[in-house]
């Protein structure tokens, strides 16, 4: 996908999604690329998206919280034990709707949440709000 | 007929409850108002002169109020009242109809009444015992008044009528308090207005009691002036009044303060007798006083106590020169002999009037003396040879002597003896020229003369002496009497005071009699509500040993004064461990402590805290949640006790709450993950950020119709578990041949089993069963669906039917077989799969389509068949579902099964 009408950035910022369903990451990927000119990069699991950090070291992560086996909560922790991807930023994103189940998370380190389902044209600035980056 | 007693005994409990007139009369109006469903009903009470007024009243609505209105009408004469006065009621039914007098059915309209119904209050206790009426009117149109409401009210009445009279009996009690606090009052005024009186007297005033001890109760600070002896000293010792006195005095002084233990009345009103004593002062000296007791008894005439008022008279005594008289009787004589000043002031005085007092007494005698020493002076004389004018100068130094010696009296006896000698003698030397029988006639004579002078002369001396002693005497009389009179007026004053005391002591009495009398009333019906307030504890006390919550009582300490039953048994201990032991220490768990102690504390001091919920320790140890309700006990002076805690068990109740929490943040889950596919998917395409003509415009596209779908199913699902927990679904179930089900179901999955290259093998004798063929149909579909989705390519799933017996159905059962070879489930999954939404992989499921909660809607079906579900698996080998159903009705004559017609129109899944 060519860049996007709405932001323009000067480096092409690189996002993993770790969700375990495939319509969520199809969805969330298309958006991400055709609207921001990201790369969007994507693992169905919390190992897998383990390793991807590792590897991929992505600028931010957007982490689905209920997955079958290990979780979000469970993966964002490993991510922030690891060396190699303690700095990535990570958003939640999460089907949860109680503000008590959204407080939980958010003090477990996360930089912000964004919950489903999501506007995808708001999906590109939510993210660049959460994580300070220009929106042109 | 029992409500209506019900409420007859409700109201009147109402009414005694109070003792206040006008609550009892308030409550007793309202009550009766609701209960005849009646527009007014009011209490008339008369006045003196029989008007009266609407004491009180109880409307249905504000504009038919007549409080306080004063009726006077000339309409009613006093003959009216009569039948009241004999106890009878008045119902009318309706005014007009009712043949009354024109004045009494207007003066009804004037108060809007069209049907009343009227009964007496009568007091029993009384000579007029019409108190005042009890009246129902109907304003709005008739009442036929049934006999039951008359009835009532006359028992209502009767009733208020007890009340009434308890609480004018309690006016009257609280009126007589006050007076006998206004006596108290007054008597304690007296009492201080005496003892200031006797504290500053100079006389020493005292009263000694005879019982229950004899002692001195009271003595006045002048007794230290007069004795030296401190009032303190007296109330320390008994005997110290006693040992003051002069010994010799003693048993007078005995004698006034102890008179004859019983006398009669009017002989204790006699002025008692004034005595004078000799009292010993502490330094040793005599005191002279004079005292006066009088004597205090009951009205029996009993000795109570002796009140002396004793003064100083050492003055007195100087003054009057002498101490016999008149205040001291001649026995009495004083015995001096003592060296003190005063003693001897009283002794050169006694000396120097002693020999002329003694010859004023025996004047005859000295007057003999002083003749006959004369005689003797004389006769010297004349033997010497003096001459006569000698023997006259000697005879009037005589004279002279005898005068200033032996007095008037003893001068003049002694003048008329020498005069007979000297004539004798002057005649027997012929001096005078006489012959000796003209002398021995004139000397007779004047011998005769002389004793008849000397006798008259001594009579009349004495008789002057006695003039004299007599007017000296007067003199101190008129003193005396001064003297007494004004110790008359004190006394007089005292006595006063005295009768006072006592006049107020008899009024206290007789007020205290009364009052007991009142108090024994009240404590017989204290005694009364006591037994009611027991049968009420009794009935409370019922309540809260059956109810099903925990109450507890806790203390301000911390420690159990008492658990219900429930909360015994709910804990498991024995009330003996629980009752006294410390609540924190014993039932909250040890990480609840600190803020558990914080929140009672705060309960006790702030009453924050009235509800809350805490975790409570069983006797188990095992943890269970208390709703509670707390309350704070305080005693009858407010003083705070501790706190009433209602509590109940909300373990199961919170479980269900966190589960139901859990269900829909699951269900938020999955039904939130489709719609954010879709929703994203369609906001895509609609905004042409994917062109819906590309590849990855219809990618997108499926993934909204595949979401779609999903979402359709999982709708679908719960809605369906929803309705068969909830018994919405009525099961139409029949006698059926297993192999309807089992050919129908495989039909149903055969498509499903060729696309997964799975093999279905059917083993099933046809035997009957007792069933929704639908239901049982849904189930075997779901758990083939299940077996295939966790079979591998060309993998092999098989279903099996046979006959079995169930260990809690008397009847046989069939069993349900449905057997993979997937990969098995872990233990630890195995207990919860047939929960919603338990998938072993929920990814899994999702991928294949299912919504995770299959399995909890096969459980639902086959037991609402009577039936049982359940799993064996083995990993890495498989697994196998079997359920359990009846082969025929519970009911008797079941059916003989139905042949399923192959074009019978199942419903899909």
């Amino acid at each position: 996908m060519t860049s996007s009408n709405h932001v323009e950035n000067a480096t092409k910022k690189r996002i993993l999604i770790i969700d375990d369903d495939d319509g969520i990451r199809d969805i969330v990927a298309i958006s991400l690329e055709a609207l921001a000119g990201w790369e969007v990069l994507n693992a169905n699991s919390g190992p897998a998206g383990l390793a991807l950090a590792c590897s991929a070291q992505p600028d931010a992560i957007l982490l689905d919280v209920m997955m079958p086996g290990q979780d979000g909560i469970e993966t964002l922790k490993q991510l922030q034990q690891q060396a190699e991807t303690v700095d990535i930023a990570t958003i939640f994103l999460t089907a949860k709707a109680r503000p008590s189940e959204q407080q939980r998370l958010l003090d477990l380190g996360c930089v912000g949440l964004i919950t489903k389902p999501f506007e995808v044209h708001q999906l590109v600035p939510q993210i660049c709000a959460l994580l300070k980056w220009p929106l042109a | 007929m029992n409500d209506s007693n019900q409420i007859f005994a409700n109201i009147a409990l109402k009414i005694r409850q109070s003792l206040e007139l006008e609550d009892i009369l308030e409550t007793a109006v309202a009550e009766v108002r609701q209960l005849l469903g009646c527009d007014r009903v009011l209490i008339y009470r008369f006045y003196p002169d029989w008007s009266g007024v609407v004491a009180v009243e109880s409307v249905v609505r504000p504009d038919l109020a007549i409080r306080s209105h004063v009726i006077k009408d000339p309409c009613f004469e006093h003959n009216w009242l009569m039948p009241y006065r004999e106890g009878r009621v008045q119902l009318t039914a309706d005014v007009r109809q009712a043949g009354l007098r024109d004045c009494h059915v207007a003066f009804l309209a004037d108060f809007g009444v069209r049907a009343n119904l009227v009964v007496p209050i009568l007091l029993s206790d009384r000579a007029e015992p019409l108190w005042g009426l009890l009246i129902a009117h109907h304003c709005d149109a008739p009442r036929d008044w049934s006999d039951s409401d008359a009835q009532l009210l006359k028992q209502l009445s009767n009733q208020m009528a007890i009340a009434i009279q308890q609480a004018l009996l309690l006016q009257r009690t609280q009126a007589e308090l006050t007076e006998r606090r206004l006596a108290e009052a007054s008597l304690e005024e007296s009492e201080a207005r005496f003892r200031r009186l006797a504290e500053q007297a100079q006389d020493v005033i005292y009263r000694y009691v005879w019982r229950p001890e004899p002692q001195v109760e009271y003595i006045n600070p002048a007794i230290t002036d007069l004795t030296g002896y401190t009032p303190g000293e007296f109330y320390a010792d008994s005997e110290l009044l006693f040992s003051l006195v002069h010994r010799e005095d003693l048993r007078q002084f005995r004698r006034q303060l102890l008179p004859p233990l019983s006398q009669k009345s009017d002989d204790a009103q006699h002025q008692p007798p004034l005595t004078v004593l000799r009292c010993v002062h502490r330094d040793g000296h005599v005191i002279w006083v004079e005292q006066r007791c009088t004597a205090l008894r009951n009205q029996a005439g009993e000795l109570l106590a002796v009140e002396g008022i004793v003064r100083d008279i050492r003055d007195r005594m100087v003054d009057l020169g002498s101490p016999e008289r008149p205040l001291l009787s001649r026995k009495e004589s004083p015995a001096m002999g003592t060296d003190s000043p005063g003693q001897k002031r009283i002794g050169q005085f006694w000396q120097f009037w002693k020999g002329p007092l003694a010859a004023l007494e025996r004047s005859r005698w000295t007057s003999a003396a002083i003749m006959l020493g004369m005689v003797v002076v004389v006769e010297g004389l004349r033997q010497a040879g003096l001459s006569t004018g000698s023997q006259m100068l000697a005879l009037c130094l005589g004279l002279t002597l005898s005068a200033s010696v032996g007095g008037l009296q003893a001068g003049l006896l002694s003048t008329l003896t020498l005069w007979f000698y000297l004539l004798w003698r002057l005649g027997q030397d012929g001096a005078l020229g006489l012959p000796n029988g003209l002398l021995y006639c004139l000397l007779y004579g004047v011998a005769t003369a002389v004793v008849a002078i000397v006798v008259g002369k001594t009579k009349d001396s004495s008789l002057l002496a006695d003039q004299a002693l007599n007017q000296v005497n007067a003199t101190l009389e008129l003193k005396v009497q001064e003297r007494t009179a004004t110790l008359n007026r004190t006394n007089h004053q005292l006595r006063e005071e005295i009768e006072e005391r006592r006049r107020a002591q008899a009024a206290h009495q007789a007020a205290e009699t009364e009052l007991q009398q009142l108090n024994q009333a009240l404590e017989s019906r204290v005694f009364e509500r006591t037994a009611t307030l027991a049968a009420s504890e009794g009935r409370w006390r019922n309540v809260i040993d059956t109810v099903r919550l925990l109450v507890v009582d806790i203390g301000v300490d911390g420690r159990v004064n008492y658990a219900n039953p429930h909360f015994l048994a709910l804990t498991g201990y024995e009330s003996e461990a629980v009752i006294g032991c410390n609540w924190f220490e014993t039932f909250v768990p040890r990480h609840q402590l600190s803020p558990t102690r914080k929140i009672f504390q705060e309960f006790l001091d702030e009453g924050f805290h009235s509800y809350f919920q805490a975790v409570i320790l069983k006797a188990s140890g095992e943890e269970m949640i208390v709703a509670w309700n707390n309350t704070l006990l305080k005693d009858g002076s407010g003083q705070l006790q501790g706190s009433l805690s209602i509590g109940e068990d909300i373990t199961e109740r919170y479980a269900v709450s966190r589960m139901k929490d859990e269900f829909i943040s699951v269900v938020s889950h999955e039904l939130r993950t489709p719609l954010t596919s879709i929703h994203g998917a369609l906001e895509l395409l609609d905004s042409d950020v994917v062109p819906l003509e590309s590849e990855r415009g219809r990618h997108v596209l499926a993934i909204a119709a595949e979401n779609s779908q999903r979402l359709v199913r999982l709708v679908n699902d719960i809605l369906q578990l929803e309705r068969l927990e909830s018994g919405k679904i009525n099961l139409n179930q029949q006698s059926l041949f297993s192999t309807d089900v089992t050919a129908r179901a495989q039909e149903l999955m055969q498509m499903l089993l060729e696309h997964a290259n799975v093999e279905l093998v059917l083993e099933d004798p046809g035997l009957e069963i007792w069933a929704d063929g639908d239901r049982i149909i849904q189930v075997l579909t779901n758990l083939i669906d299940n077996a295939i989705k966790f079979s591998e390519t060309d993998g092999r799933v098989s279903l099996q039917v046979e006959a079995a017996a169930s260990p809690t159905v008397p009847h046989p059962m069939v069993l349900f077989k449905v057997s993979d070879q997937g990969r098995g489930i872990p233990p630890d999954k195995l207990s919860n799969i047939f929960e919603r939404f338990h998938q072993v992989d929920a990814s899994d499921s999702r991928r294949r389509g299912g919504t995770g909660l299959g399995l909890a809607i096969c459980r639902s079906i086959v037991q609402q068949h009577g039936g049982q579900i359940w799993v064996n698996s083995t990993l890495g080998q498989g697994s196998h579902f079997y359920f359990m159903l009846p082969s025929q009705s519970d009911a008797p004559g079941g059916l003989s099964p139905v042949s399923m017609s192959p074009d019978r129109p199942w419903s899909q899944r």
